[in-house]
């Protein structure tokens, strides 16, 4: 590789790093404890429940979550496959949905005997959803999901280009070497190399499914807006189901929705009038039962007057990935000992960023007065 | 070195890190997830053992 390219791709690396540095530290630092959240939650909850294999009626559950907030509207029902536990999610106004998610009631109930939970009292449960938040969108919606999209996209461009820089810079070393006879700034520089080589595969899977995982929002938008319309096309125009709408049993929509789709469970319901569902239909969101099936949901429309299943509205193309990429970003798919190993990847990953950092500040103090710094930006080996 | 010898650690261990991704969600627990902690976990073990272990003599060049 020649000087000019050397230098163009060292400040590929330089610039792509920098910018994206602080973010993605917060990333890393709130992903961590994410990895673990199921462990940690369930490790504060005061009262875990035992699952019996009884099923309370949901349709109980929800008349009871509408007594204990009567000034709000029941917006969506979670039942929880791997513990047993069924969230009822209210919201002040359907508007309130789309201005303040924040503002949602969660009632926890116990799956067998219908009887309220005491999740809401868990600790952690709080400490987890701003981890979550930071995470996901730091508290700015839409645009802070973008803007992580994009710190992620420069973070997969230091990737690339730290995969280039690698061949020139550690030619002359075995692998592994790393200099510690030399000045602490070419230990460092080694470690970088090591650490990021061995680690480059994980942080790119992560990286780009990060990155596609932000892009969810304008894409279930397009999606509710031409898929889920056209199949609720007979609908439109038809009065909301107001408060006093007799609707359909809960129960009998998920049953309904269970027999139709045998290979799949119910796991989520969306009431109709939610922004994110349907207007005259309980949204059905299911998952199936396969290896792969399992991490791909598939809403299916049940006709709230009527219980009756209309259609399924499968999410194809972007959508369908980003749900296939999830456990990928996640790393929640293989047991508590792949959450350990995605711990120590993340670790390193910090160590990574941190280091980074050290290596252009010892740089700029390497070169005072210097008001264009040479390349290469590191130093080949010797 | 030759582009061989230098790339050939770490496209190993890069195929054996997506090989251990894919086969945990492909498996279905038991001894395809043991495969994929060993294989996910070598490439963390690699990076430990120069991190902290004995060093590699230098060659004489």
């Amino acid at each position: 590789m020649n000087q000019k390219r050397l230098r163009t791709w060292s400040a590929v690396h330089t610039w792509t790093s920098l910018v994206s540095t602080l973010f993605l530290l917060m990333l890393c630092v709130t992903g961590l404890p994410l990895i673990f959240h199921e462990e940690i939650e369930h490790a504060f909850d005061p009262a875990p429940s035992v699952s019996t294999g009884a099923r309370a009626p949901i349709d109980g559950i929800v008349a009871a979550a509408r007594r204990a907030h009567p000034d709000r509207i029941v917006s969506g029902v979670y039942r929880d496959p791997d513990h047993p536990v069924v969230t009822a999610y209210m919201v002040p106004s359907w508007q309130a949905a789309v201005d303040s998610p924040s503002d949602t009631v969660e009632a926890a109930f116990d799956a067998n005997t219908g009887a309220p939970h005491a999740a809401g009292e868990n600790p952690a449960h709080g400490f987890m959803a701003v981890m979550l938040r930071l995470h996901v969108d730091m508290y700015a919606a839409l645009p802070g999901q973008l803007f992580l999209g994009l710190m992620g996209l420069f973070f997969v461009a230091a990737i690339v280009s730290g995969v280039v820089l690698y061949g020139p810079f550690t030619k002359k070393l075995a692998f592994g070497e790393v200099r510690r006879e030399r000045a602490r700034r070419v230990r460092w520089l080694d470690l970088h190399n090591l650490l990021g080589i061995v680690t480059v595969a994980w942080a790119t899977v992560v990286g780009i499914t990060g990155v596609m995982n932000e892009l969810t929002g304008p894409l279930y938008a397009r999606y509710m807006a031409t898929d889920v319309a056209a199949l609720t096309a007979p609908w439109k125009g038809k009065p909301p189901l107001g408060r006093e709408a007799k609707l359909a049993s809960v129960d009998a929509a998920l049953a309904a929705t269970e027999a139709r789709y045998p290979d799949r469970h119910a796991t989520f319901v969306s009431w109709p009038g939610n922004p994110y569902g349907a207007p005259h239909h309980y949204f059905v969101w299911t998952q199936g039962k396969g290896a792969i099936d399992r991490y791909m949901s598939m809403p299916v429309l049940v006709d709230a007057l009527s219980g009756r299943v209309t259609a399924a509205a499968p999410m194809g193309g972007a959508l369908a990935a980003i749900e296939l990429s999830r456990p990928f970003h996640f790393g929640n798919y293989g047991g508590l000992p792949l959450k350990v190993l995605w711990a120590l990847f993340d670790a390193v990953t910090i160590v990574m960023l941190g280091s980074g950092v050290y290596l252009w500040v010892a740089r700029r103090r390497r070169r005072p007065g210097t008001q264009r710094a040479p390349a290469p930006q590191l130093v080949p080996a010797e | 070195m030759s582009a061989g010898s230098q790339w050939r650690w770490p496209l190993a261990l890069g195929a054996l890190t997506l090989a251990g991704l894919a086969v945990a969600l492909l498996g279905e627990g038991g001894l395809w997830w043991a495969l994929a902690w060993l294989a996910l976990g070598l490439p963390l073990a690699v990076a430990a053992r120069w991190t902290w272990g004995p060093r590699r003599p230098r060659r004489t060049r």
